[in-house]
């Protein structure tokens, strides 16, 4: 397989004064307050580890809690062939949030969604703990492949977005976690949408599978969804990552050298 | 279609409700058996001309003896033959030599597209068998499996007598039934039989049918024509067409013929043959026999095309209700049970026989299949909102129509929102909407979630992708499109695509449309072969009018709606002189396919028109060229001629006086024309004919003058 193109975003909204989501793209972590999208060329020679954690609470804390799930997770990502070694990795993740929760009392309670991406050869593993979404978009729709650990709302009501029923940490003492798992065989062209509920809880998927297919470059699609996010009111943080199968060779080789450039 | 020609009654069927006059076959290839058999102009009628000759019209090679006995059958003794014509008697095909030292030709019996069937006699014994001749030596032997065949109890199968190749040929040599098949005896004495009759053929099927089974044999292709007859009195039956065929069986699609997929159980759509599969044929050949016809059999007797045969496997439960007597219905119920671990098999059916009642796993259907399940109280989110209602549910799927086919995307992928829905309708007891989730999406996914949608909620008007199908509203989407609304056009071309309107059929507001629908796919199939056969090249936006003038012209009493504009199509004076379009305007078509034809010519008229006027600009362009080419020649040829004349003007303008005076400036034109051919002679004829006067008026004249 050629490079994977990555790119990556995170933003903090326009309601909150910082930014407690974290996106980590092959151990290259950001949480900045109003990043740029940035785009990597990534060789999958070994298991390639995209991600996106969505720290909990209205406290910096949130943002320590991503922050470290995501170095735990990144940290592992050798050894992550299979289904069994990334759900071990996200319950290792947890584990160090817990124990980081124990160093100081003012931690306790802090949390983080993740959902990660791992492209180990011609699979590609999706895990998710909480409500940040993975989506692939294949033939022109969008499906999403990460399951909501959101409460099922009673019959003919809406589900409610900011209550998770699983969350890396975000309890007192340490709990266990089921990572939700599935993995899918790639094909060429395939583009893998990673964000934080701030970008679906602005833009409807229909929105969101339109601008994807409209956008004729990755950099545009990720700039034009969070565009529109912070159009829409971008009441949360937002992160994105879009990672891009790379259609069969005879596609330009000339691309992927300027894509090894990082903007 | 089939493979060879013992399955000459099987052409016989399909040319029965291929009327004449039309192909259904879209690729319109000749060469293909169904094609020849349906193929305008080469009329077939089998139920009227049992017996006649070989359709010797043709082409070569898929030629079916349609109208004669299947193969191992003779004239003689049947009691619908009519004597033989000596076309009959022609022998396209020699023996090879291996076979033709043992045995003596006696008459062809037919050919399909890998085989030719021949009657023979044996050399020494005298007797009558038939050989099977297949016209490829690479064909692989399953050794094992044909001397298992060869060593069967004649009691049940067709005895296989001897195999071999050589010659470029693959044959076997094969008993020889006297009395021709099950479907010749339907066709002499039609269905419905008598119970009693029907227990004499179910008494030699089932044993058969066990007995190849517990040879380790599945036979895939059990059917009327399969069945032959040994003798009527008493009956004895064998399963016929057990042995190479299969192998070539296996590398053809079933389901290119009516006949064989009337037959065959769901799971073989997708390839998926069991033991159980010959179970389910058994169950549809007795429930022929017993109502009269097949369930995919109209009224008229003419058989529902292949897509719709296709449909109905998937979705539906074949409908037993007409079986009057309980004890057969019991049997059938089991026989089509449509899960083939659950289908009734040897032991049922001996239960059943010895007058038992074995279990039938699916409850019989009480009186209509939308009664609403116990209410489960499992809640699947759709579209961020929790639903445990189906009809709910069903709404806003038709509602969010594309939310729907996101999730259905997800089939493939197994991912958590599909899993989710189907564990929630299995939940719910919708089994026909897990149905549809399974077989329907991967192919057309807009016909699975409408599918899911319908059997949800099968009480209201369906809706496709936001347009509401009853015949009101259908009719107004067609008004739109036929104005040229892009989106009422573009709507209706997935629902011819998909084959919506088959799936609505029956529900609110559609009665009909399964016959409209048919209608509607058979006459755009039709035009659509008779316009490869004229060659015209047709845009996509007139393909995307021709199918909406023919969904018009399919609601009945309709079909003459187009007569006058294909007239007045048809005169247009500039597309006759296109020789095709003369054939295509002066044909005589039989009366459910003039809609397609006035569709074929209303559309292929323009291009008839756009040829001549093309080809009469060519002629001119041509003629212009040509003049011009002659102009150019001619002025060569002064050119030419200008050189030797040039100079010699040149010569006389030196040397006579006055005579030059006019030859100098010859020379000069001449020159100047002549240096296309030849620069130097030029160059002499303008310089002796420039010098030569000026000599006339300095020297010459002067001189000659004085």
């Amino acid at each position: 397989m050629r490079q994977l193109d990555v790119v990556a975003v995170t933003h903090r909204g326009r309601a909150r004064d910082y930014n407690q989501d974290t996106v980590s793209v092959a151990g290259f972590q950001s949480g900045v307050l109003e990043g740029q999208p940035v785009r990597f060329a990534v060789d999958p020679v070994r298991p390639v580890i995209c991600l996106v954690a969505d720290g909990l609470g209205g406290l910096a804390e949130g943002s320590r809690a991503s922050r470290l799930a995501a170095a735990t997770i990144a940290d592992a990502a050798p050894s992550l062939h299979d289904g069994r070694a990334v759900a071990d990795a996200v319950r290792a993740a947890n584990d160090a949030v817990y124990a980081e929760m124990a160093v100081r009392p003012a931690w306790s309670g802090m949390g983080t969604t993740i959902v990660l991406l791992v492209v180990a050869g011609e699979r590609i593993i999706c895990a998710n703990v909480g409500d940040s979404r993975c989506f692939l978009l294949r033939d022109a729709h969008l499906v999403q492949l990460s399951r909501d650990d959101s409460v099922v709302p009673p019959p003919g009501e809406a589900t409610v977005a900011t209550v998770v029923t699983q969350s890396l940490g975000g309890r007192s003492e340490p709990t266990p976690v089921a990572p939700h798992l599935i993995e899918v065989d790639v094909s060429p062209g395939d583009r893998f949408l990673l964000c934080s509920d701030g970008l679906t809880d602005e833009l409807e998927p229909e929105r969101i599978e339109a601008e994807l297919v409209k956008a004729d470059d990755p950099v545009a699609a990720v700039t034009a969804l969070l565009g529109a996010t912070l159009e829409a009111g971008a009441r949360d943080n937002v992160s994105i990552v879009l990672v891009t199968v790379p259609t069969e060779p005879p596609a330009e080789q000339a691309g992927t050298a300027q894509e090894g450039t990082v903007p | 279609m089939t493979d060879n020609g013992y399955h000459a009654q099987d052409s016989g069927s399909t040319g029965r409700h291929a009327a004449p006059g039309t192909t259904r076959d879209t690729t319109g290839a000749p060469g293909t058996t169904l094609d020849a058999t349906s193929a305008p102009g080469t009329t077939l009628d089998a139920g009227s001309a049992p017996g006649t000759t070989l359709d010797n019209g043709s082409a070569p090679g898929t030629t079916l003896d349609a109208t004669s006995a299947p193969g191992t059958t003779p004239d003689s003794g049947s009691g619908l033959s009519s004597p033989r014509t000596a076309g009959e008697r022609f022998i396209r095909v020699n023996l090879p030599p291996a076979l033709l030292q043992k045995y003596e030709v006696d008459r062809d019996l037919g050919a399909g597209g890998e085989a030719d069937l021949l009657l023979v006699k044996d050399r020494v014994s005298g007797g009558p068998c038939v050989v099977r001749l297949y016209r490829r030596q690479d064909l692989p032997l399953d050794e094992d499996k044909l001397g298992r065949l060869m060593r069967a109890d004649r009691q049940h199968l067709i005895r296989l007598l001897d195999y071999g190749r050589g010659d470029g040929y693959v044959w076997e040599i094969l008993e020889y039934a006297a009395e021709g098949s099950l479907e010749d005896l339907l066709r002499r004495s039609p269905a419905p039989w008598d119970p009693q009759q029907v227990f004499s053929v179910f008494d030699q099927l089932a044993p058969a049918i066990a007995y190849a089974n517990s040879l380790g044999m599945v036979h895939r292709d059990i059917k009327p024509g399969n069945v032959l007859i040994r003798s009527l009195l008493p009956l004895d039956l064998v399963l016929a067409d057990f042995g190479l065929t299969k192998f070539i069986a296996a590398t053809q699609h079933i389901g290119t013929n009516s006949r064989t997929s009337a037959y065959a159980p769901p799971e073989a759509i997708g390839g998926g043959y069991s033991r159980s599969s010959d179970w389910w044929s058994l169950g549809m050949v007795l429930y022929e026999l017993l109502v009269g016809r097949s369930p995919f059999q109209r009224l008229d007797g003419t058989w529902m095309d292949d897509r719709f045969i296709t449909t109905q496997l998937i979705s539906r439960e074949i409908d037993v209700s007409a079986v009057t007597d309980d004890h057969w219905r019991l049997l059938l119920r089991g026989l089509l049970t449509r899960a083939p671990d659950k289908r009734w098999g040897p032991q049922e059916t001996a239960m059943w026989r010895a007058g038992g009642k074995p279990a039938v796993a699916d409850p019989e259907p009480a009186q209509s299949a939308t009664t609403t399940g116990p209410a489960s109280n499992a809640t699947y989110v759709f579209a961020g909102v929790g639903y445990n209602d189906p009809v709910e549910l069903a709404a806003a799927l038709r509602r969010d129509w594309n939310e729907g086919l996101r999730v259905l995307a997800g089939r493939k992928l197994k991912t958590p929102q599909y899993l989710a829905l189907k564990d929630w309708l299995a939940k719910h007891q919708r089994a026909e909407a897990v149905q549809a989730l399974d077989y329907g999406v991967d192919e057309r996914p807009e016909r699975g979630l409408m599918q899911v949608a319908m059997a949800l909620d099968p009480n209201v008007v369906p809706e496709f992708n936001g347009y509401h199908l009853d015949d009101a509203h259908l009719r107004d989407l067609l008004r739109d499109a036929v104005a040229g609304q892009p989106a009422a056009r573009q709507v209706v071309d997935q629902i011819f695509a998909d084959g919506i309107l088959t799936i609505c059929d029956g529900t609110p507001g559609c009665s009909g449309y399964a016959m409209l629908d048919d209608r509607w796919h058979r006459s755009v199939e039709t035009a659509l072969a008779r316009i490869q056969r004229t060659g015209a090249r047709i845009s996509d936006a007139d393909l995307q009018s021709m199918r909406l003038q023919l969904l018009v012209t399919s609601y009945e009493g309709q079909s003459h709606q187009f007569m006058e504009p294909a007239r007045q199509a048809a005169l247009n004076s500039e597309a006759l002189y296109q020789p095709w379009f003369r054939e295509l305007a002066g044909e005589q078509t039989a009366e459910q396919y003039q809609a397609a034809q006035h569709a074929v010519i209303m559309a292929t008229a323009p291009i008839a028109e756009r040829q001549t006027i093309d080809q009469r600009a060519e002629a001119e362009r041509q003629r212009i060229a040509a003049e011009q080419r002659e102009l150019a020649e001619r002025r060569n040829q002064i050119d030419k001629w200008s050189v030797p004349l040039g100079v010699i003007c040149g010569v006389l303008a030196f040397c006579v006086p006055v005579l030059g005076l006019f030859s100098g400036p010859a020379a000069i034109y001449l020159g100047v024309r002549a240096r296309r051919v030849s620069t130097s002679a030029s160059t002499w004829a303008i310089g002796l004919g420039g010098v030569g006067t000026l000599l006339q008026f300095t020297v010459l004249i002067p001189a000659a003058f004085r």
